[in-house]
């Protein structure tokens, strides 16, 4: 009786040693792209255990959303209640960010539930707050999540930008060192990630005051964004994907623009803020900079 | 006592010596045990500060697992004294048809909940060595999970007399563990609401899956303070209705059945 149990016991053990033996030279090979997408599709066996600490790493950080807002969950705002100007985040603190886009709560405020009585009822029995004027919990609760989420999956970029900026927020006394260690852990993992290098460098640029340092780690992330666009990279993402991403991308070259201003690098900052404005338009930082050098602006279709 | 309560008595005696027998009641405390234990084993990696984590994955557990309990004892209920013909000599007793289906129904009910007071035990005693506290707030989560499997065990028994019992097992775990997912698809499709067909909305959603509702695991877990008073109160009063609902159909059906 005890086989029955026994063999599939073993034949597991043995399928899982089979896949680990498989995968796990790619497991541990870093990524050249953002993410770990490249690696985890090069073979079926890296494929499933790389799909399954991806999974892992995501629930996590879904669950760490959840720890944030004390249980209550949140989705993005579809296009029409933005449109309609309606159950939209209005954070009001530098977390809203890192939200990425818009969000409403998954259960409606009163006046747009179209439940009565039985929306009550789930406002109160579930966790909810009006998005309009939430707040966070201790961030610090969060932070075992996106330490367990790196472990699981050292190539989840996500949890190593949003942990280091909790980990940066969470302390009293705005805790950068340990931000930048955990973005450098993050950046050996993955040094083909452009977040991750423009975190750093806003870190070292706003935080700490070092611009030259901030410099090398900018000018690496606007080298991966320009290999990216070279070989015409970024583009297999969804809409708020996409949209974030956009985001990210112009925070780089604006905090790279900036960086080269205070480094005095004025040719380096011109010529930059030019390439910006050609890919990039609008670029803020790349119009204020021509314009502070009293420079014309490049004529392109955006501006 | 009455002649009902002696029957509901003894059909709970026999649903427990099976349930017993079966042995699925012990896995499940097993992993319960290995889920909460799994997610504290974390802490010794260095990871501190996950008591949220470990009080979620206890409570979701207990959820998950008493649901998943709850289910299969209901709906095996009648079919299994169909196919195995013990209802014959049931019946020959001066027992009727509606004593039986709500004898079946309560023994459903009481063994579901003793379930869930097992899990829960456990989870609350391996949290309580964890030095991990709960609030008040558990006293009413208990109380709606008891409500909640009023509702669990008469909609099983109701699918369990108009269809098999594997197509009834299906379809009541997919109803209670997808309720959340079906509130949550029709407030993304209805949206704001016509509202001159609101109020149409508001009476027949009743009819809909509400397993979650009842579920307030996610505000003792985050440990927020008890829910007003009125929620448990109109939840009951619901859960009461709609359950005596769902066992009048299955009355319907279970007294025209052919055996």
């Amino acid at each position: 009786m005890k086989l029955y149990f026994a063999i599939p016991a073993v034949a597991l053990l043995a399928l899982n040693g089979f896949l680990l033996r498989a995968a796990l030279p790619e497991m541990l090979r870093q990524p050249d792209t953002e993410g770990a997408e490249e690696v985890y599709e090069e073979k079926p066996t890296t494929s499933i255990l790389g799909e399954f600490r991806t999974s892992l790493a995501s629930y996590l950080y879904g669950r760490a959303h959840e720890y944030m807002h004390g249980g209550v969950v949140f989705r993005a705002a579809t296009e029409s209640e933005v449109q309609k100007g309606k159950r939209v985040a209005a954070h009001g603190d530098s977390l809203e960010d890192h939200h990425g886009s818009q969000e409403t709560s998954v259960v409606p405020e009163s006046e747009y539930d179209p439940r009565s009585f039985w929306g009550d009822i789930e406002r109160g029995a579930q966790p909810w707050m009006d998005i309009r004027r939430h707040g966070h919990r201790d961030l610090a609760e969060a932070l075992p999540l996106f330490r367990m989420m790196t472990w699981t999956d050292p190539h989840f970029v996500e949890g190593y930008d949003m942990g280091s900026y909790l980990v940066f927020c969470a302390a009293k006394d705005r805790n950068v060192d340990r931000a930048l260690e955990f973005l450098a852990e993050g950046i050996a993992n993955n040094p083909g990630s452009f977040r991750l290098q423009k975190s750093y460098g806003h870190y070292l640029l706003a935080n700490k005051g070092q611009p030259e340092e901030a410099l090398v780690h900018l000018r690496k992330a606007v080298e991966i964004l320009e290999r990216r666009a070279a070989k015409g990279g970024g583009t297999d993402r969804t809409q708020r994907q996409q949209l974030i991403d956009d985001i990210e991308v112009s925070q780089t070259w604006n905090e790279f623009i900036m960086a080269l201003r205070k480094t005095n690098r004025r040719e380096e900052a011109i010529r930059w803020s030019r390439r910006c404005i050609e890919i990039n338009a609008p670029c803020a930082s790349g119009v204020r900079t021509l314009k502070i050098y009293g420079l014309p602006l490049p004529k392109t279709r955006s501006l | 006592m009455t002649p009902t309560l002696r029957v509901w008595r003894t059909l709970i005696r026999g649903s427990f010596l099976e349930m017993v027998r079966r042995k699925e009641l012990y896995v499940l405390v097993i992993l319960t045990v290995l889920m909460v234990v799994g997610a504290y084993s974390f802490t010794f990696f260095g990871v501190s500060g996950l008591e949220i984590f470990v009080k979620d994955m206890a409570f979701t557990a207990v959820g998950l697992f008493s649901t998943i309990l709850g289910v299969t004892i209901a709906t095996r209920q009648i079919p299994e004294e169909i196919s195995r013909r013990t209802i014959y000599p049931l019946l020959a007793r001066p027992i009727s048809r509606a004593q039986l289906l709500t004898g079946k129904f309560v023994a459903s009910w009481v063994l579901t909940l003793a379930s869930f007071a097992l899990l829960l035990g456990v989870s609350l005693l391996v949290l309580t060595l964890l030095r991990l506290p709960l609030k008040v707030i558990l006293i009413q989560y208990i109380w709606l999970k008891a409500v909640s499997f009023l509702w669990l065990s008469a909609i099983c028994i109701c699918l369990s007399v108009y269809v098999s019992s594997s197509a009834a097992f299906t379809l009541g775990l997919l109803l209670a563990l997808g309720s959340g997912a079906f509130t949550r698809s029709f407030l993304l499709a209805y949206g704001d609401g016509v509202p001159i067909l609101n109020w149409l909305i508001a009476i027949l959603y009743g009819f809909l899956p509400h397993f979650t509702l009842f579920d307030i695991a996610r505000k003792v877990v985050y440990g927020w303070d008890p829910i007003a008073w009125w929620i448990p109160l109109a939840l009951t009063v619901y859960g009461i209705a709609i359950s005596a609902f769902w066992l009048k159909l299955a009355l319907n059906r279970f007294e025209k059945m052919a055996l």
